[in-house]
């Protein structure tokens, strides 16, 4: 009784194994393959755009102040 | 898996599991939006979300502690396995559970950059970015405390162990630091992982023989790849302390980059433990 259960863990352990160790080796090779494409594709950098975005805030209100728009600038804070 | 999800959500919400975790994270997050954005007036919404990270170390387990484990102790899991459905979607259905108790507060949080932009230049990409970012390192974690709560039938001690495997993966850059970068370190460490290794292959399959052979087989293969080519270990255990690490890829986002790298792995994070748990429920079905 003891060998045959001792054979069904044995069994089951073992599909258990193999299947764990075969899903994390596909997940391995994805997040290696995901590590080695460039960075142009998988990085996207927001600094740049927030500092674009910020530029394009102070002109506006540069241009504003010589133009003499106070509405604006009460919006704008 | 509907009905699972269902069945989850109403206890979720009539209970107060839902509500004290909701508290709990929007209290974590109020803090840190009165620090960085009122009090120090930072428009970087993303900074409070970087400083609500080890919050995870509580709320986490608290989520995650009794969705199987409390299955298990009043022995309801025996009529989810009579259920006509498979493991697979018993575990999905659980999973999705969890993810929209997190996801309501977050909700709640995703208003905030839209209010400090009302008094402030706020840039709005990468606070949503980061928040993106927040909700997958959360989901991953969240996975990861299914998969605990899987191997105990007592709500404390699946808490008890996740706390510790969160704040380790939380500490883990800083730990490198002081773990050994030699090869003759990185070698010692992988032979213990062998030695670990072997006694969880033991414990599944009941069979020494088994359990001794593999983990003699990997010993071997890293003490003849040691003497072959000693480089190959150099700064090994640092390097995959750093690269297993969550929050460090968390970081990048708070940076103001959206790395898809890192939202690749936090998938995959995913997958592994919810496999794993989907493997554990298994083994206590068929046997």
């Amino acid at each position: 009784m003891k060998q045959k259960y001792n054979q069904i863990a044995l069994k089951g352990g073992s599909y258990s194994l193999a299947m764990t160790g075969i899903v994390l080796a596909i997940l391995v090779v994805v997040n290696i393959f995901a590590s080695i494409l460039p960075a142009a594709m998988t990085q996207y950098e927001h600094q740049l755009c927030e500092a674009l975005f910020n530029y394009k805030q102070y002109e506006g209100r540069r241009k504003c102040t010589q133009k003499g728009c106070d509405d604006l600038l009460d919006r704008s804070g | 898996m509907i009905a699972v999800l269902k069945h989850e959500l109403s206890g979720y919400f009539h209970s107060l599991t839902a509500y004290i975790f909701s508290a709990f994270l929007l209290a974590f997050v109020g803090i840190g939006a009165l620090i960085y954005n009122i009090q120090s007036a930072v428009a970087n919404f993303e900074y409070v979300l970087g400083y609500v990270c080890l919050g995870f170390a509580v709320i986490i387990p608290i989520l995650t502690m009794r969705v199987i484990a409390e299955e298990r102790k009043q022995k309801t899991d025996q009529l989810l396995y009579s259920l006509p459905i498979r493991t697979s979607q018993i575990v999905m259905g659980k999973y999705f559970a969890l993810l929209t108790v997190y996801l309501v507060p977050l909700c709640i949080v995703a208003v905030y950059p839209l209010i400090f932009a009302q008094f402030g230049e706020v840039y709005l990409p990468t606070s949503y970015g980061s928040l993106f970012a927040f909700f997958m390192m959360g989901a991953a974690m969240i996975a990861a405390g299914t998969f605990i709560s899987s191997l105990t039938e007592n709500q404390g001690f699946a808490a008890g162990i996740a706390v510790p495997v969160i704040l380790l993966n939380y500490y883990s850059v800083t730990l490198a630091e002081y773990v050994s970068a030699t090869a003759s370190g990185s070698a010692a460490a992988l032979i213990v992982t062998a030695v670990l290794l072997g006694f969880v292959i033991r414990h599944l399959t009941k069979n020494q023989n088994l359990a001794y052979g593999i983990s003699i087989l990997i010993m071997l293969a890293v003490v003849i790849i040691y003497f072959a080519d000693s480089s190959r270990f150099e700064g090994l255990v640092p390097d995959i302390m750093t690269k297993l690490s969550l929050f460090e890829r968390f970081y990048t986002f708070v940076n103001g980059v959206f790395d898809l790298t890192a939202i690749i792995y936090y998938i995959t994070v995913i997958i592994f433990f919810l496999f794993l748990s989907v493997q554990s429920l298994e083994k206590r079905r068929y046997n």
